[in-house]
C-alpha cells in the first residue's frame, strides 16, 4: 500500500513530501501517487556511471546528486523522486530551500521542462517574467509590482509549458515571496511576513498581498520576459531603461536565464532547450531592463514596467 | 607543470599589478592589455554568482561558516580541470592560508604553486584606507585584528564569499610557513625597484620561458603610468564604489612616512614588528 503524504503543487507537479515545506502557498489534498515524491533516505556519497562530476554535484543519466557540505546530500532521480539526507544535527527546514531550488531544477530538467530563473507577476491576465541572477532583486521587484496592481504568479522558478495552441504558459512554482527584511519593511508587508527562509537568516517567506482574498496564482500566458541588468550607481541615479531585444539577441540571453543552466548543459539538454526557447520566442517579447539597485529606486522601475505592460502587445 | 597557481596576498600588496604583468606577457600582443579584460587564464572562486554556477548552490542562503567547506571543493575542482587541460590557471586570492576544523586547507590540496606578495604593512594601511573609503585608523584596526575578513556581502552581482584574512602577521606567516604548496615570496618594494628582474624571477619559478625583450615589453605595458591612464579613460572594474581614489592611485613605496602619524606607524610596528623585520621593513 502506498504511503500517503502531505502534498503541494510545484511548477504544475503534485508533490508528496515527508518533509514539511515552509514557504509554500498551499496544501493540496493528500495524494497517494504524486508526480514527485520527497523523502528522507540514505543518500550515497557518489554515483556510478557519472556523466559529469562537478565540485559539489554529479550527473549520471537521470540521476543527480548534490552535496551540500555540512548541510545535506540530495539525490534526484528520474524526474520523480528527491531523497534527502540531512547532515547530523541539521534541521530539515534548513535543507528545504535547497530542495525547492536546485532539487526542483533537477526534477524539471529530468522531465525536459523549460524553466527560467525568474519571478513572475501577472498583469491583466498576461505574465511578466523577471529574469536575473541571484541577488539582483527579482523577488523584490515582483512584490513591488504586486503592490501596484499586479498579481503574484511565482517567486523563483518560471516553468513554461506550451498549451495546445502553442501559447507559452508560466506555471506557478507554488512558493510565497522570499524577501529580505529591509524589502519587507519598505513595501509595508510586515503583516504578511512568515518564517525565515533558513534559521537565523534575515530573509523571510511573505504571503503575496491579495492571496488570502482568493488571489491564487494560476498558469498565465508568458507575454513578456524582462532581463534584469544592474546599472553602476551614479549620482543622480539614471532612470530605468527598457530595450526590446530582437530574436537573435534574445535567444542566447534567454538560454543564460535557464534555471541551473549548467546542469541542463551537463544533462545534454542544449538542443532541446534551443527548440523550446525558439518556440517561446514565438509568443513572448523579451526586453532588457537596466536599472539602479536599491529600494529607493523601486518606484521608478515599477512605473517603467507597468507602462510597458499597459502598451498594446 | 600545469595546474592552479595561487596569486596570494594581503589586499593592496601588488596582486593586481602582477596579474597585469602576466596578462601582458602572455597576451603575445603588441599593445597593452585592457585593464578591464585581464585575459590571463583566471578563475574567480569567491564571486557569489560564479560560485553558484559552479556548485549549483545559492551561497546567499549559507552562513559564513557554511561557505567555508565549499572553498576546498572549488579549489580542487579548478586544479583538476587545469591539470586535465594541461594549462596554468592563475587565481587571485586574499585569504590567509586558513584551515577548516578537519585540517583541510581552505584553498584545497591540489594547487601546483603559489606566488605570495608581501608589502610594508604601513603602506598597506594607507592604500587600504583609500581603497575601502575608511580612515587610516580603521585600516590599522583591520591590519591588527585576528578577525578581519573580506567579502561576505550578500546579493548583488559583485557579492563575494567571506574570506578570512587574520591579522597581517598571521596572513604572511600562514602562507610563507605552509608546506603544502611550493611558494615563491615576492616583496612589493622589490618589484617596484626592479620590475623586470623581479618579474623574471617570478617567471622562472612559474617555469614560463620568456625573452628579455618580451619581459621588458610586458613591464612597460603594465607600467603604473599606463595603468593610471587606462583607469582615467575608462575606469577599472575592480575598483570599489566606496573608494576615495583611483585603484591605481600612487603605488609609492614608503608613502606611509608622509601619510601616517608617528603614533599610527608605531602601532603597526608594535603589533607586527617581528614579521616586518623578517622581511626587511625595520
Amino acid at each position: 500500500m502506498t504511503q500517503e503524504l502531505p502534498g503541494y503543487l510545484v511548477c504544475g507537479l503534485s508533490v508528496g513530501t515527508a518533509l514539511p515545506l515552509p514557504g509554500m502557498l498551499r496544501f493540496i489534498p493528500v495524494t497517494s501517487s504524486p508526480d514527485v515524491k520527497i523523502c528522507r533516505a540514505t543518500v550515497p556519497e557518489s554515483l556510478d556511471g557519472a556523466d559529469y562530476v562537478g565540485p559539489t554535484w554529479t550527473v549520471a543519466g537521470q540521476r543527480f546528486l548534490l552535496n551540500l557540505p555540512g548541510i545535506a546530500r540530495m539525490l534526484v532521480a528520474d524526474g520523480r523522486e528527491i531523497s534527502v539526507q540531512p547532515a547530523p544535527g541539521v534541521k530539515e527546514s534548513d535543507v528545504v530551500p535547497f530542495v525547492l531550488s536546485t532539487g526542483f531544477a533537477a526534477i524539471l530538467h529530468q522531465r525536459g521542462v523549460l524553466a527560467l530563473h525568474a519571478a513572475t507577476v501577472a498583469w491583466k491576465g498576461r505574465a511578466i517574467g523577471l529574469c536575473g541572477p541571484t541577488g539582483t532583486g527579482k523577488s523584490t521587484l515582483a512584490a513591488a509590482l504586486c503592490r501596484s496592481g499586479g498579481s503574484f504568479v511565482g517567486d523563483d522558478i518560471a516553468a513554461v509549458r506550451f498549451d495546445k495552441a502553442g501559447v507559452p504558459m508560466v506555471v506557478p512554482d507554488g512558493r510565497q515571496h522570499r524577501l529580505w527584511a529591509d524589502a519587507v519593511d519598505h513595501l509595508g508587508l510586515g503583516q504578511l511576513q512568515g518564517a525565515a527562509v533558513r534559521e537565523r537568516m534575515q530573509k523571510f517567506h511573505v504571503t503575496p498581498s491579495g492571496y488570502e482574498a482568493g488571489g491564487e496564482p494560476r498558469p498565465t500566458p508568458l507575454a513578456v520576459v524582462l532581463l534584469l541588468r544592474t546599472r553602476e550607481p551614479i549620482e543622480p541615479p539614471a532612470p530605468p531603461k527598457i530595450t526590446r531585444l530582437d530574436l537573435t539577441d534574445a535567444a542566447p540571453l534567454l538560454r543564460e536565464e535557464v534555471f541551473r543552466g549548467v546542469l541542463a548543459q551537463r544533462m545534454a539538454r542544449d538542443a532541446e532547450l534551443f527548440g523550446q526557447i525558439a518556440t517561446l520566442l514565438g509568443g513572448t517579447r523579451v526586453f532588457l531592463l537596466e536599472r539602479t539597485l536599491g529600494l529607493e529606486q523601486l518606484p521608478a522601475t515599477v512605473a517603467a514596467v507597468t507602462k510597458l505592460m499597459e502598451m498594446p502587445a | 607543470m600545469a595546474g592552479v597557481v595561487w596569486l596570494a596576498s594581503y589586499p593592496k600588496s601588488g596582486n593586481t599589478w602582477v596579474r597585469l604583468l602576466l596578462a601582458n606577457l602572455l597576451s603575445g600582443k603588441n599593445q597593452a592589455v585592457d585593464i578591464n579584460q585581464i585575459a590571463v587564464n583566471a578563475c574567480n572562486i569567491v564571486n557569489r554568482l560564479h560560485v553558484e554556477e559552479l556548485t549549483l548552490i545559492d551561497t546567499n542562503l549559507l552562513s559564513k561558516e557554511e561557505t567555508y567547506p565549499l572553498r576546498p571543493l572549488l579549489a580542487d575542482f579548478i586544479a583538476e580541470q587545469a591539470a586535465a587541460e594541461n594549462k596554468d590557471v592563475f587565481v587571485k586570492l586574499h585569504d590567509a592560508y586558513f584551515r577548516l576544523h578537519d585540517g583541510t586547507p581552505l584553498t584545497g590540496k591540489t594547487a601546483a604553486r603559489a606566488l605570495y606578495f608581501v608589502r610594508d604593512p604601513r603602506d598597506v594601511a594607507v592604500s587600504l584606507s583609500f581603497h575601502c573609503g575608511f580612515s587610516i585608523d580603521t585600516a590599522i584596526d583591520r591590519l591588527l585584528s585576528a578577525d578581519t575578513r573580506m567579502g561576505g556581502k550578500l546579493g548583488t552581482e559583485r557579492g563575494q564569499l567571506p574570506q578570512p584574512l587574520l591579522d597581517w602577521s598571521n596572513h604572511v606567516r600562514s602562507w610563507t610557513r605552509q608546506n603544502d604548496v611550493p611558494i615563491h615570496v615576492c616583496r612589493y618594494e622589490d618589484l617596484r625597484a626592479d620590475t623586470a628582474e623581479v618579474f623574471s624571477r617570478i617567471l622562472g619559478f612559474l617555469q614560463i620561458g620568456a625573452s628579455q625583450e618580451t619581459v621588458e615589453q610586458a613591464v612597460s605595458f603594465a607600467d603604473f603610468t599606463e595603468l593610471q591612464q587606462q583607469e582615467a579613460e575608462k575606469g577599472f572594474r575592480e575598483r570599489q564604489a566606496i573608494s576615495t581614489a583611483p585603484f591605481f592611485r600612487s603605488g609609492r613605496v614608503c608613502e606611509w612616512v608622509d601619510a601616517l602619524t608617528p603614533e599610527q606607524a608605531a602601532a603597526i610596528v608594535a603589533a607586527h614588528g617581528e614579521v616586518m623585520a623578517e622581511f626587511g621593513y625595520l
